[in-house]
């Protein structure tokens, strides 16, 4: 049997295009990953998803179902403008586009920075590669929700940390909160929620600020320099409504 | 007999217009679609969710894990079945009608026609172009462990195809364009060069003409010897000392056949069985 340019054309065109209509009508045409992470096959998170297979493509809402964070605390962390799109919105791939490389090229912020987020904040495994950095708001939002302590994690991520999209403007969404230090006294790098942790009032520091706080992750310092206010004053007087409501 | 000639390629043109247009749309429309637009009527999808060769590369992980490697979704498996179905009974059709890259690389061959004339397609010495025409399946070998190995799409930043349909969206990496300019360069003097030398995918394909249903073959009892075939044949396989036309780079493009090359009817044409029979039954 013979078969010439109609015969060929015609079965490349209904197997291949008629193939693709045929299995779009059948719903099994599947253009998208279904945004579920691989899991755990052994050890003790077997069952549980695996951030190091968090794709480009997720959305911070994809990410928020399969992990126990929210979206929310995922912008926050990078320290995306959620009046530009909601939270849920943003793609891991997004990280990349607005951050990129960093560090004088030596490294970059995007997805694998968003993997290793969600594995500090959850506790599940995953080893980031050397050139990975995160913004410095991730650390806050970590330590100040109570998730990363231990100082060598900390000295870890702070080694590999980078100034934020909007340096000092962190969404204030981080709810738990838990003493970064067992030492209450306030250094460079105490926040206004260590502070309060430690048992002062929003109302009494902004007392002594004389400006409201709208960031309880801000570190003191920063926003110190930030209001034109003098370090070495403020701390004296916050030092001392921390001693005075020491247990 | 002229009209028929020339219509033989013009089907094949239409059928490769059609999908560099299906490919082009629906491309266009993903990169829409993550902007918030849609077109009417096209589903846009990722150029790695609508490439067969990407259900070859995540099989092993599909075999191993059940899952799929970055990038990859379940549409380009189903693609590798159906394109594998078309290659068991025609041969690499895939390539000779319906990759979007080929035929890009085919029409600029045109160019280089008219600029060289007869002496395209002939600048790679043979003893050099027949061990070059097994670089692929180093790139297919390679690609494939690569992607086991790392789960990520190793070759996409390095695949001329992906740069061509993306070359707008600030995804590609420039090792892409690097890839794609030197292809267009290189389709200037020797035709469909990435396919020839590089294609992992045609390096798989291939091998669909060892097993092919409808074969390529040679009438030898009607055939002139005028070689009109081997000068047609834009791989440069030689058809006019075969029977049958096994060769791993035919693209079953039909130009060496006797509805377009051949002066002959019935002499060069995709048959399942031996052409000489026919003409045995004719003489008897």
């Amino acid at each position: 049997m013979k078969i010439g340019a109609k015969g060929i054309a015609a079965s490349a065109v209904v197997t291949i295009l008629g193939g693709v209509v045929l299995l779009m009508a059948l719903g099994s045409w599947q253009t998208e990953s279904e945004k579920i992470p691989v899991k755990f096959s052994t050890g003790e998170f077997a069952g549980m998803a695996n951030p190091e297979d968090i794709r480009g493509s997720y959305s911070f809402a994809d990410v928020e179902k399969n992990f126990p964070i929210t979206a929310d605390t995922l912008a926050a962390a990078f320290a995306l403008d959620v009046t530009v799109k909601p939270a849920q919105d943003y793609l891991a791939k997004d990280l990349e586009a607005l951050y990129g490389e960093v560090a004088d090229g030596a490294g970059e912020v995007g997805t694998d920075s968003l993997k290793w987020f969600v594995s500090l904040f959850t506790g599940l495994p995953f080893t980031p590669g050397e050139d990975t950095y995160v913004p410095r708001t991730v650390i806050e939002v970590l330590r100040d929700s109570g998730k990363v302590v231990d100082a060598d994690t900390l000295a870890q991520l702070e080694a590999k940390s980078v100034e934020p999209l909007v340096p000092g403007i962190v969404p204030d969404v981080v709810d738990t909160h838990v003493e970064s230090t067992t030492e209450r006294v306030i250094k460079g790098n105490t926040t206004y929620a260590d502070v309060i942790t430690w048992g002062v009032t929003q109302a009494e520091i902004e007392a002594v600020l004389g400006v409201p706080l709208k960031s309880k992750t801000d570190k003191i310092r920063d926003h110190l320099l930030a209001n034109n206010l003098e370090f070495s004053v403020v701390k004296t007087q916050l030092q001392a409504l921390v001693d005075a409501s020491a247990p | 007999m002229k009209r028929k000639k020339t219509g033989t390629q013009r089907i094949r043109l239409a059928v490769q217009i059609l999908f560099f247009v299906v490919v082009a749309l629906v491309s266009v429309a993903h990169t829409l679609e993550e902007q918030g637009v849609t077109l009417p009527f096209v589903q846009g999808a990722s150029l790695h969710a609508i490439c067969p060769f990407g259900g070859v590369v995540t099989l092993y992980r599909l075999v191993t894990d059940g899952t799929y490697v970055q990038k990859i979704h379940e549409s380009a498996v189903w693609l590798l079945g159906l394109v594998a179905i078309t290659t068991l009974a025609l041969g690499p059709v895939f390539c000779g009608w319906v990759c979007p890259f080929g035929s890009f690389q085919e029409w600029l061959g045109k160019l280089g026609k008219k600029i060289f004339k007869r002496r395209y397609n002939t600048f790679v010495p043979s003893a050099v172009d027949r061990i070059l025409r097994y670089l692929r399946y180093v790139v297919l070998i390679w690609v494939v462990v690569m992607t086991a190995v790392t789960a990520t799409l190793v070759f996409s930043d390095y695949d001329p195809y992906y740069a061509l349909f993306n070359f707008y969206t600030g995804e590609v990496a420039v090792t892409g364009f690097v890839a794609l300019a030197l292809v267009m360069v290189l389709s200037l003097f020797v035709e469909r060069p990435f396919c020839k030398y590089a294609c992992p995918y045609g390096a798989v394909l291939g091998l669909g003409n060892l097993l092919r249903v409808f074969k390529l073959r040679r009438n030898s009892i009607t055939c002139i010897d005028c070689q009109a075939c081997d000068k047609a044949c834009p791989m440069n396989i030689t058809v006019s000392t075969a029977s049958v036309v096994n060769d791993h780079q035919c693209i079953s493009c039909l130009k060496c056949t006797s509805d377009s090359a051949c002066p002959i009817p019935s002499t060069v044409e995709f048959n399942t069985h031996r052409l000489e029979n026919d003409t045995q039954e004719v003489a008897k």
